[in-house]
This record gives structure tokens, C-alpha cells and sequence, in this order.
């Protein structure tokens, strides 16, 4: 394994909107001038975001950073695409360029790439193509030449563009449950068309980032191959570092034994195949 | 303890005497025989670990800090979800999540050494035994400046609840009282019909301050799924929601019993903490606030000089209970 960058700690600031923009009917990007922050970001962390002075919604809500903003090899801002599913993306929905946006962050970890890697594959359930462009950028800047993205989305309202999946330089495979936007079917039936042509193999460096569902899917899927694979999972979040213990999922201990560990601080990126889901075998 | 008793009504708590004539303000104040130096702290299962608040701001500076809580046993926390949010509020069914109490002294204690405030450790016993063996067990580690014991914490399977009934809370604080001569804060539940006789039995127990409130229990309901939406059921409720009621409560108890309280609920500004000086809390506790706005606390406390000066308060004793009846009332 390789070592994980050396994580700095978050800060609690305001940054400058630049832009929040509508790139699928859901869905939006917002550009976040903040360059005290952005200089400790690494690709798969996450922001948590206030989206109301007013309190209401109450909690931050986290969100993905979906791509590091750079002038001259020095970062400068974040940002994050969201969709608009309630009170608090309805909120970031009404912010303007100009305002400013509270935040906390980077928080979680950082992906471990082996530095062995030659070729990567990015899996995206839905909204899980939240962090897929900053990783794929990371993987690209460290000389990961062959990168492929897999992005599976609910219909045409929750599709966003390739071109705002994953940076030039990608293979980009796009379907549809419904068939609306280009073929229909299942993230994980890009990912077997993979498996199957020789193009994904142990060695491989793969990120994952969807719905539980998806996760177990994925999981079975790359078992019996032997191939490894990080997940970015999602819990509900009270603090987003560490203080509430209001985010467990459940993973599978080195000793066999199954362990309550905090999304936000042990996470939010965790070793797919030790993470247990309901429904596994206790 | 300073401030003892001194009937219903007066002006209890243990604020600081203030310098006599001088115009500096003076925040701080005495719990037993501990002198906190500011009336602002954390709340018990809000500051993690210990290292998680210095990114945002030098810990150094709060009055005390609470930690969560310690059992004797390890508890690894109640299936998720365990949070939801509701209007104004947060209810959680964490389940006293804790390494248990050896664990806990031998890797979190260090740590929490270094924050540089106050440290209250805050424990439940399972039992009025258990209790007092945690109790002491915690005594003897070096760093600790006072107990908080948990005696309302809904998110554990029902056994005694020693919030609810006089007697078994004033025998928890006699038991504990003879294990430790550290100064004891007893935390109180809402969940009472009447609060008062709880208040006044952890004072002839040997409590040298109430704290109060913990959360309020409640229900969120997937109507769907037909199936509460926390993994436990039910869930403790906190946030700016429960602020009104914590105030009632504070005041309640104020009036009971002559121990310093320590307001707790819904608090997140300095206008917040003022209205809980003034319902009769000597220092105050910032729960929930400090999950969504990480420097809530110090906010608090650099709130308060201009609050002060607005009363001409120069020291706690000058606003702490001084809530005036409506004409009539
Ligand atoms: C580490 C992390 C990274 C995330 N990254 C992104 C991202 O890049 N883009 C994005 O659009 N969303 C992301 N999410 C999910 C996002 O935080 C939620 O969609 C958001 O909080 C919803 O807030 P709301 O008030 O608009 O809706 P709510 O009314 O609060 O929720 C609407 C729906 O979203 C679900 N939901 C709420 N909070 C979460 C959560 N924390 N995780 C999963 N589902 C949730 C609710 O159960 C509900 O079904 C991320 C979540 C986490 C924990
Ligand atoms: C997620 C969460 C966990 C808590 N854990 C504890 C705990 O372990 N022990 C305890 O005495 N109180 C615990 N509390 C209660 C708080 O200390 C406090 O009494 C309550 O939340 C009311 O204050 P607030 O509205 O400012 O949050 C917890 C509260 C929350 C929200
Ligand atoms: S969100 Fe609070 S501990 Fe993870």
C-alpha cells in the first residue's frame, strides 16, 4: 500500500461563491474562492458546507470536492456539485456569485494510490460522481496515464454532461437505469464489460463512489478477480469530524470481527471489501 | 462547598466575588472547590475525543470541558442511523458509544490533559455499585478537575432510570460522594414530571452542582416504511428546540436547591447563555452548536463582556437568578 498524504488539519471559513451553476436539471456546480483551505485539500476529501445563516436546516450538509481550482500550480479553491434534494441544497441552489459560504474543511481522508498503478477505473452511482473529477485529476497528475470513468445515473434529469464527469484525458463509459442518456443499464455492467475485455485487473487502482447498493454490487463483482478497490462512502453526518459518533457503518476488523468505524474521521474513504452492508452475512 | 444551601429563591451558585470597586469583569466561579475561569464549557458527547476543536480555536480558553461519557464496560453505540435532524433540533440515538473506562484513561486521558481548561469527566454507572466503582476508579488518574455523572442518558436499554426517582439518585451521589473527593456535578433529565425533587435529592446526596438538561426523549417516524427512523426508535432531542424548556428547568431548579446550576440546552450565542445566567444557571454548556458551528463556544464566552456591560453586571452574582417575575405574575 502506499503511504496516504500527511492530512492537515480543517479550518472553519468563508469563501467567496465564483459561480453555482446548473449542469443537469438536479444538479449543480459551485466554484468556491477559499485558497487557505484549498491548499490542504487532496483529492476525496469533503467540505461540510452551512447552507443557512438562519439555521434552518440546522446541520452542515457534506458535500464532495468535486475538483480542486489551481493558478499556477498553487490552489486557490474548491468545488463541489450537488443535487437538489432538499432544504439544504435547496439552499446552496440559491446562492449567488459574490456571496460568501461558510464551511468546514478539507475533512475525511485522502485516496492511497499504489504507486505500482498504471491504469485506474472511477465507479459513480448517481451523485457519487461527486468526487470522480478531483481523483481522476489526482491519478492523471501522478502519471496514472489510463484512467476510466464508469457513471451510472438514475434518467436524463440526474445525468450530468461527460464533459463535467471527468476531466479530458478520461475514458468516459456513461449509462442510464432507464435508458434516457445512453445505454441503459448499471454502473456495474460497464464495470463487467471491463472486466471481461482484459481492461480492468488486479494491479488496477479503482475509487467507488455511490449507493450502498451499488458498493455490494461492485464488491461481488471484483472478488473473485482480485481486485482491490476504494470506496468514498456516504452517512448521515451530525459534525463531520469526529465529535457526535453519529456516523458508524460497519467493517470487517483485521481479526474477523465486525467494528462500528465513523465515516467522517476513519473515512469517508474505506477499503471496499471490509465493509460490511446490511444484508452481508453478520 | 461554597455556596451551600441557602433556600428557595436566592441567588445560588458560587460566581466569583468580583473585585471589590474595580470595573474589570470577572467571569469565573467555584464548583465544590474547583475555580473555573470562565462560565462557558462543552457539553458531554459533543467535543469528541479530546483534539478535534484545536484546528478551530485554543481550547485553553473555555471554562471547562465535558467529555463524553465513560462506562465501565465497552459500548460500541446503537445501529445507525442514529442521527436525524428535525426543526430547530437533533435526535440521536448514539448509545453512550465509549472504549470503556480502562481504555479510556489509558488512550483518551493523556490527550484531554493537554487541552489546557478545566477537565470534567463525565460517567453512568449501570448500577448505584457500578456508579461507585467507576467513580473511584476514575479518582485515582491524575488531570481529572470534576465528575459529571450522567444520570438521565435516554439512549440505554431501560434498567433504573436514577433520574426519575429521588431515592436512587440521592443514594448514586451518596455512594459516589464516599468513593472521590472530587467536586460532582449531577447532569439531570427532563424527563420528569417534576424536576425539583431530583434536583433536591442530589443535593442532600453531596452533589456540589446540578447540570441540567440532557436531552428530551423522542420519536421520528418514517411513515412509509412504517418504522422509526432512528435504528433504536426512539432518541434524545437537543438543538435550539429544546432551549425554552431548558430554561423552565434551569429556573426550577434554582429555585430548589441552593448548588450552582449549569445551564444546558439549545444554546449556541452569548444571548443564549445570558438568558440561562439569568433563569439561575453560574456557567452554562454548549452542546449540539458545536457541531455545526465549531467555534460556538468561544463565541460564547467573547459575547459575553459586552452582554455584561449592557446589564452593568461586573461578576456572575450580578445576573446569575436575577430574572424578574412579570408585574402581577
Ligand atoms: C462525505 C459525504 C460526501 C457527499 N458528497 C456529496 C456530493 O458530492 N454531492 C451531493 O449531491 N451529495 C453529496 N452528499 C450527500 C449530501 O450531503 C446530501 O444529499 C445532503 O446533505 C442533502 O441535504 P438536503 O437538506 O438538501 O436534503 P435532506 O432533506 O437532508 O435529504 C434529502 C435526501 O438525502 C438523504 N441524505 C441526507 N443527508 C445525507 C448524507 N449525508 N448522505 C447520504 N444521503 C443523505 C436523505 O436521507 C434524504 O433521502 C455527500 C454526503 C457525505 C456524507
Ligand atoms: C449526539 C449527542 C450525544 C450526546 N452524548 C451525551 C453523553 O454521552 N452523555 C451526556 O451526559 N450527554 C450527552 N448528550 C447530551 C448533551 O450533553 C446535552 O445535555 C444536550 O444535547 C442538550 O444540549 P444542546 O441542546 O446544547 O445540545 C449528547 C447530545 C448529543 C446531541
Ligand atoms: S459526523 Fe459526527 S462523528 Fe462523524
Amino acid at each position: 500500500m502506499a503511504a496516504a498524504p500527511a492530512l492537515e488539519p480543517p479550518v472553519c471559513m468563508e469563501g467567496q461563491i465564483l459561480e453555482n451553476r446548473v449542469i443537469a436539471p438536479v444538479t449543480r456546480v459551485m466554484k468556491v474562492h477559499a485558497p487557505e483551505a484549498a491548499a490542504r485539500m487532496h483529492a476525496g476529501q469533503f467540505v461540510n458546507l452551512l447552507t443557512s445563516a438562519e439555521r434552518v436546516p440546522l446541520l452542515r450538509r457534506p458535500m464532495s470536492i468535486h475538483r480542486l481550482v489551481r493558478h499556477h500550480e498553487v490552489a486557490s479553491g474548491f468545488y463541489v456539485l450537488y443535487d437538489v434534494v432538499g432544504p439544504g441544497t435547496r439552499n446552496l441552489a440559491r446562492m449567488k456569485p459574490g456571496e460568501k459560504v461558510d464551511f468546514v474543511g478539507p475533512l475525511g481522508n485522502a485516496i492511497t494510490v499504489p504507486p505500482a498503478a498504471r491504469r485506474a477505473v472511477l465507479v459513480a452511482g448517481g451523485v457519487g460522481v461527486g468526487p470522480i473529477k478531483a481523483v481522476a485529476e489526482d491519478l492523471l497528475a501522478r502519471g496514472v496515464r489510463d484512467v476510466t470513468v464508469c457513471y451510472g445515473a438514475r434518467d436524463y434529469d440526474h445525468s450530468i454532461p461527460v464533459k463535467e464527469a471527468a476531466p479530458d484525458g478520461c475514458r468516459v463509459l456513461v449509462c442510464t437505469d432507464d435508458g434516457s442518456v445512453a445505454r441503459k443499464g448499471r454502473v456495474t455492467d460497464l464495470v463487467e464489460d471491463l472486466l471481461r475485455g482484459g481492461r480492468l485487473a488486479p494491479g488496477d487502482y479503482v475509487f467507488a463512489c455511490g449507493p450502498h447498493a451499488m458498493f455490494r454490487a461492485l464488491r461481488d463483482q471484483l472478488r473473485p478477480f482480485g481486485i482491490a478497490a476504494e470506496a468514498a462512502t456516504e452517512e448521515f453526518m451530525g459534525c463531520g469530524f469526529g465529535v457526535c459518533f453519529g456516523c458508524p457503518l460497519r467493517q470487517r476488523q483485521p481479526d474477523g470481527s465486525v467494528a462500528y468505524r465513523l465515516c467522517c474521521v476513519d473515512g469517508c474513504i474505506f477499503p471496499l471489501d471490509t465493509l460490511v452492508f446490511d444484508g452481508d452475512p453478520a | 462547598m461554597s455556596g451551600g444551601p441557602t433556600g428557595p429563591g436566592a441567588p445560588a451558585g458560587a460566581p466569583g466575588a468580583g473585585p471589590a470597586g474595580g470595573g474589570a469583569l470577572d467571569l469565573s466561579l467555584t464548583v465544590g472547590a474547583l475555580r473555573l475561569p470562565n462560565p462557558v464549557g462543552t457539553a458531554s458527547g459533543t467535543f469528541g475525543k479530546g483534539l478535534e476543536f484545536q484546528p478551530f480555536y485554543d481550547t485553553a480558553r473555555l471554562g471547562f470541558v465535558v467529555v463524553k461519557t465513560i462506562t465501565t464496560e465497552p459500548r460500541a453505540g446503537n445501529p445507525p442511523p442514529r442521527l436525524v435532524e428535525t426543526p430547530g433540533g437533533l435526535l440521536n440515538s448514539i448509545g453512550l458509544a465509549n472504549p470503556g473506562v480502562e481504555a479510556y484513561l489509558a488512550e483518551v486521558l493523556p490527550r484531554l490533559r493537554t487541552l489546557g481548561a478545566p477537565l470534567v469527566l463525565n460517567i453512568a454507572g449501570h448500577s448505584v455499585a457500578d456508579f461507585e466503582a467507576l467513580a473511584r476508579r476514575v479518582a485515582r488518574e491524575a488531570g481529572i478537575d470534576a465528575l459529571e455523572l450522567n444520570m438521565s442518558c435516554p439512549n440505554v436499554a431501560r434498567g433504573l432510570d436514577y433520574s426519575t426517582d429521588p431515592a436512587t439518585a440521592r443514594e448514586v451521589l451518596r455512594r459516589v460522594r464516599g468513593a472521590t473527593d472530587l467536586p460532582l456535578i449531577a447532569k439531570l433529565s427532563p424527563n420528569v414530571t417534576d424536576i425539583r425533587p431530583i434536583a433536591e435529592a442530589v443535593a442532600e446526596g453531596g452533589a456540589d452542582a446540578v447540570s441540567a438538561i440532557n436531552t428530551l426523549v423522542g420519536l421520528a417516524i418514517d411513515w412509509r416504511r412504517r418504522r422509526p427512523v432512528l435504528g433504536r426508535g426512539v432518541g434524545g432531542l437537543s438543538g435550539p428546540c429544546i432551549k425554552p424548556v431548558a430554561l423552565r428547568l434551569v429556573r426550577q431548579v434554582h429555585r430548589a436547591v441552593g448548588l450552582p446550576v449549569i445551564g444546558i440546552g439549545g444554546i449556541e450565542t452569548a444571548d443564549d447563555a445570558m438568558e440561562f445566567f439569568l433563569a439561575g444557571a453560574s456557567a452554562i454548556q454548549v452542546g449540539t452548536a458545536n457541531y455545526y458551528r465549531p467555534r460556538a463556544c468561544l463565541e460564547v464566552l467573547e459575547g459575553l463582556p459586552e452582554r455584561f456591560a449592557a446589564l452593568g453586571a461586573r461578576s456572575l452574582a450580578d445576573v446569575v437568578g436575577t430574572l424578574e417575575d412579570p408585574p402581577g405574575a
